[in-house]
């Protein structure tokens, strides 16, 4: 079997796809992703969630390695990196708490965290605390380091495993900073599409071409075509597609 | 051939894996830190791997998995459940939500990810290498187990298990030199001598 398995926030959910749901089983299966595992014949497994962070992308992607992959069948991995104000959070496995979105293998215990969400959007008032110091635990040039560290190891991982993959960002480009320069001066930028250029994030790229975004920074399905479309052309350079 | 060292203020100076080296007769380099936490660890790894070194043997002591950097006013530390005693009172707000910030499942989830990509990326660049804890252990669950199968156990001892950790084997040695009780147990399990 062919699988393309996409990792991400929101953008790889399709939230608003629809022009509704923040996450529903048409927004998964109908995103950039969905889009290019069905124009090359690909089986998708979209592994994203709204809200999602780096660090749970990161830990997606292994927790996939570790728990789904199978050595016979075909994998085109999507890494979709996002913004560096979030982390993730657990609830408790004995609470009646739950975050509940759409996705492949999802786990409702598994909580995104953002500085400055909307506190109704968490179940857990010890969630709702931390929210007004969340700067302090989560500071943005630390987040650049584990960012290009964890797209450091992926990469390596990835092609030690020899696991075709490719890497963007939707929200923001990859900060390049004292603490981190050693490590992204090592990436590679044949399989992470320019990621410290603010023109070539999801994001800005569609804005760039004057597709309508939601209020809360999504795209419809237009925007989702045309994004896809960026994509397959890297994708045919590397000819991980025809 | 180079002994590097990554770890906390256990590890740090002439402790363990100083007498290791010495063991091994390859020099030392200290890379441990004070008051770091796993997630500095990776990423001083990473660094230290992105140099291409050479000749090296690389031993990792994993620190307590509920340590948490933050950055308190310019002030970089890190924030732990058990102390109460930070410059700023402040700092103790936190404690209201240690159950969420330090979530052992997830806390686990993320140790063994970091620790599975190190030993992939290290097996691959035909580094040899050697991983234990310095002081706790990686929570087992059903939700941890698959990351945790996948660890190669030959070059991590024993990850699941609190007193397998450095601090509790000498303590419970009741050791008169601890650390270099602990450098024999970890000559004794390592395969890597004498370049092979």
């Amino acid at each position: 079997m062919k699988y393309l398995v996409a990792f991400g926030c929101s953008h790889t959910n399709g939230s608003m796809l629809d022009g509704v749901n923040g996450s529903s089983e048409y927004n998964v299966r109908n995103g950039f992703p969905g889009i290019l595992a069905k124009r090359h014949g690909y089986e998708l497994i979209n592994i994203s969630k709204p809200g999602g962070s780096n660090q749970y992308i990161h830990r997606s992607v292994v927790e996939f390695l570790t728990h789904y992959h199978n050595k016979n069948d075909d994998y085109l991995f999507l890494i979709n990196w996002t913004s560096r104000p979030r982390m993730e959070l657990r609830y408790h496995e004995d609470s009646n708490c739950a975050h509940v979105t759409v996705g492949d293998y999802t786990d409702k215990k598994s909580v995104p965290f953002t500085i400055g969400t909307n506190a109704s959007l968490f179940a857990d008032k010890s969630v709702i605390k931390l929210l007004s110091y969340s700067p302090y635990f989560i500071n943005l040039d630390v987040q650049a380091e584990r960012w290009a560290c964890w797209v450091y190891g992926l990469q390596q991982l990835l092609q030690a495993k020899n696991i075709k993959y490719f890497m963007s960002n939707t929200c923001e480009p990859l900060p390049q900073i004292a603490e981190n320069i050693s490590v992204v001066n090592q990436l590679n930028l044949q399989t992470y599409m320019e990621p410290f250029d603010t023109q070539n994030c999801m994001i800005e790229f569609l804005m760039d071409q004057n597709f309508e975004k939601t209020s809360c920074w999504h795209f419809r399905k237009d925007g989702h075509e045309a994004w896809a479309d960026k994509l397959e052309l890297r994708l045919r350079k590397l000819r991980y597609v025809e | 051939m180079k002994l590097v060292s990554f770890g906390d203020e256990l590890v740090k100076g002439k402790a363990s894996p100083y007498f290791l080296a010495q063991m091994l007769k390859f020099d030392f380099v200290d890379m441990s830190s004070d008051d770091t936490c796993n997630q500095q660890i990776f990423r001083d790894v990473i660094k230290f791997l992105c140099e291409e070194p050479r000749d090296v043997f690389i031993l990792i002591g994993w620190t307590s998995g509920n340590r948490l950097e933050i950055n308190w006013n310019n002030k970089k530390f890190t924030y732990r459940p058990d102390v109460h005693d930070y410059y700023d009172n402040g700092i103790n707000v936190l404690h209201d939500s240690d159950n969420i910030l330090f979530n052992d499942i997830l806390v686990g989830q993320h140790r063994a990810s970091e620790a599975y990509v190190l030993q992939e990326i290290l097996t691959s660049k035909d580094i040899p290498y050697y991983m234990y804890n310095t002081q706790d252990c990686i929570h087992f669950n059903e939700k941890t187990y698959l990351y945790l199968r996948s660890l190669n156990g030959k070059n991590y001892h024993n990850p699941l298990n609190k007193e397998s950790s450095m601090k509790y084997f000498t303590q419970r040695e009741e050791s008169k030199n601890p650390d270099l009780d602990w450098a024999n147990f970890l000559y004794d399990k390592i395969s890597y001598k004498d370049g092979k």
